[in-house]
């Protein structure tokens, strides 16, 4: 009865389940957090009776700069197609402009290897977010024995995108005169005028 | 607030130098190099070196680990499926052939049915083929709700990572309509670890089921499948127990696939092919090589858009 011994130690060898089971923690060893809130919708699955519009949260956290660098790029890049809003970074001279477009790459890259989104263009930018980060203190000498702060920071980049084609009209639009007529003609006619007749 | 940019530097250049020495040296991280070591971007042994170089000592490993054999990872002599099982009838060449091989094995199945009740004093083969039928049915239906710690009771050590491979963000539908034949045990092995009488033992069942199967991705889109599409499913599922435990459970432990099989559904979803890195040259060749690399990448981006 050979078949008795085959081959004991290999299957022996194979069968060590050694590995414990790791908690997940929030930070890398790095300090990098590795699941920030905003990311984890990506986990939240949608049954099939209720599909939605395949979207990917992206954040990048702890990027150089406050978030007043940060703001005004964001506000120029929601609503637009993803492909736009990387071509607006990519001639935008600011230097935070450099890591709003990483964020829109990388978001791009994961969207497409992860999510099942089968094209990487037909996306668009739903949300942009900008958010304070890490600060360092730093210290400045002033006269008389005098000391300044100087805050070094870092702010985090939230990026929504989801799939299909940009929407018209993100920000509410202006106005055009015939309906700023139309609205000044309503406002006329609603108004209430003490004793009148 | 967002207005233009202040002047920020000095009429005068002359002590330049001395007020930058005012301000106070900070070592800032550099999130970015984490950010790209987290990603496996910077190879382990960049990062050791650079950790050597600063003189931080690597922190000190918990190396000690329970060892626990709780199943073997392979199936011993696996179990060989007739080819067109389910279809040649016992009167057919085939058939009858199948049949003379069975009866040829039949010492082998004995021997090993008598070392497994040596252990399992009350098993019966036929008792057992229900018994494995519905284990079947509860460990899938724990993997379609994706209870893992339930799955994780019902099935072996070594399949669990095979059978959770890829469900992680998906809807599964899976419903087990009834049997077309009843289950039957096919193939029983033993074997012993390291020690004699530490025994495990697996047996092979042979279930002729009606299934449906959907898949459903993150956002409710179907994968692949359908839930109103009934199969005929014929599947040779081992079933192991650890005999020399008081405390071993029947669980489900591996499929046998035979060669035989008809080749897989392909999936429903179709994604763009991913740029491949065409394989390094020798050196004489590179210079002439990267030009004419870069252009089908060019020719997919215009395909994406």
């Amino acid at each position: 009865m050979l078949h008795m011994l085959a081959k004991p130690i290999e299957l022996a060898a194979r069968s060590l389940h050694t590995s414990s089971r790791v908690l997940a923690s929030k930070k890398n060893e790095f300090g990098i957090s590795l699941n920030p809130k905003w990311t984890r919708v990506n986990e939240k699955v949608h049954p099939p009776e209720q599909p939605v519009t395949p979207y990917v949260q992206y954040a990048r956290t702890d990027v150089r700069g406050g978030v007043k660098k940060y703001l005004p790029l964001v506000w120029k890049i929601r609503g637009l197609s993803i492909d736009d809003a990387i071509a607006q970074m990519d001639f935008d001279v600011h230097k935070a402009a450099k890591e709003v477009k990483k964020a829109l790459e990388e978001a791009r890259r994961i969207a497409v290897s992860e999510h099942n989104i089968e094209y990487g263009s037909n996306m668009w930018v739903a949300e942009a977010t900008v958010s304070k980060g890490t600060h360092f203190k730093g210290v400045r000498r002033h006269s008389r024995a005098r000391y300044g702060e100087i805050a070094y920071k870092f702010s985090s980049v939230q990026i929504r995108l989801e799939e299909g084609k940009p929407p018209k009209h993100y920000y509410v639009p202006d106005l055009t005169p015939e309906q700023k007529l139309q609205q000044f003609k309503m406002e006329l006619d609603r108004r209430f005028v003490e004793y009148s007749i | 607030m967002f207005g233009g940019a202040m002047n920020n530097r000095h009429r005068d250049p002359k002590w330049k130098k001395h007020r930058a020495n005012k301000v106070f040296k900070v070592k800032l991280p550099d999130f970015e190099k984490f950010r790209d070591v987290a990603d496996g971007k910077i190879a382990r042994n960049e990062v050791r070196r650079e950790m050597k170089k600063r003189g931080i000592a690597p922190c000190r490993k918990w190396d000690e680990k329970p060892i626990f054999f709780s199943t073997l990872t392979g199936v011993i002599e696996p179990y060989v499926p007739p080819e067109g099982d389910g279809k040649a009838s016992l009167l057919s060449k085939s058939g009858a052939l199948q049949k003379m091989e069975q009866l040829q094995k039949k010492s082998v199945f004995t021997w090993h049915l008598r070392k497994l009740k040596q252990f399992e004093t009350d098993f019966s083969i036929a008792d057992f083929a229900s018994e494995a039928n519905d284990l079947y049915i509860k460990a899938h239906e724990a993997l379609a709700e994706q209870d893992q710690d339930k799955l994780f009771s019902l099935v072996t050590e070594a399949a669990y990572p095979e059978m959770m491979a890829n469900v992680e963000h998906k809807t599964l539908r899976w419903q087990m309509l009834g049997s077309l034949e009843p289950a039957r045990v096919v193939h029983i092995r033993t074997q012993s670890l390291l020690t004699n009488d530490n025994t495990f033992a697996q047996v092979t069942v042979r279930l002729h089921t009606q299934q449906t199967l959907a898949v459903y991705d993150r956002f409710g889109r179907l994968l692949h499948g359908s839930e109103v599409l009934v199969k005929d499913v014929l599947e040779y599922v081992v079933f192991e127990k650890h005999i020399a435990n008081l405390y071993g459970q029947w669980r489900l432990h591996a499929k046998i696939i035979p060669d035989w099989k008809a080749s897989k559904e392909p999936s429903k979803r179709t994604f763009v092919e991913p740029e491949v890195e065409a394989p390094e040259e020798t050196s004489e060749s590179t210079e002439t090589t990267t030009p004419g690399a870069e252009e089908p990448k060019a020719a997919q981006g215009e395909a994406r858009t």
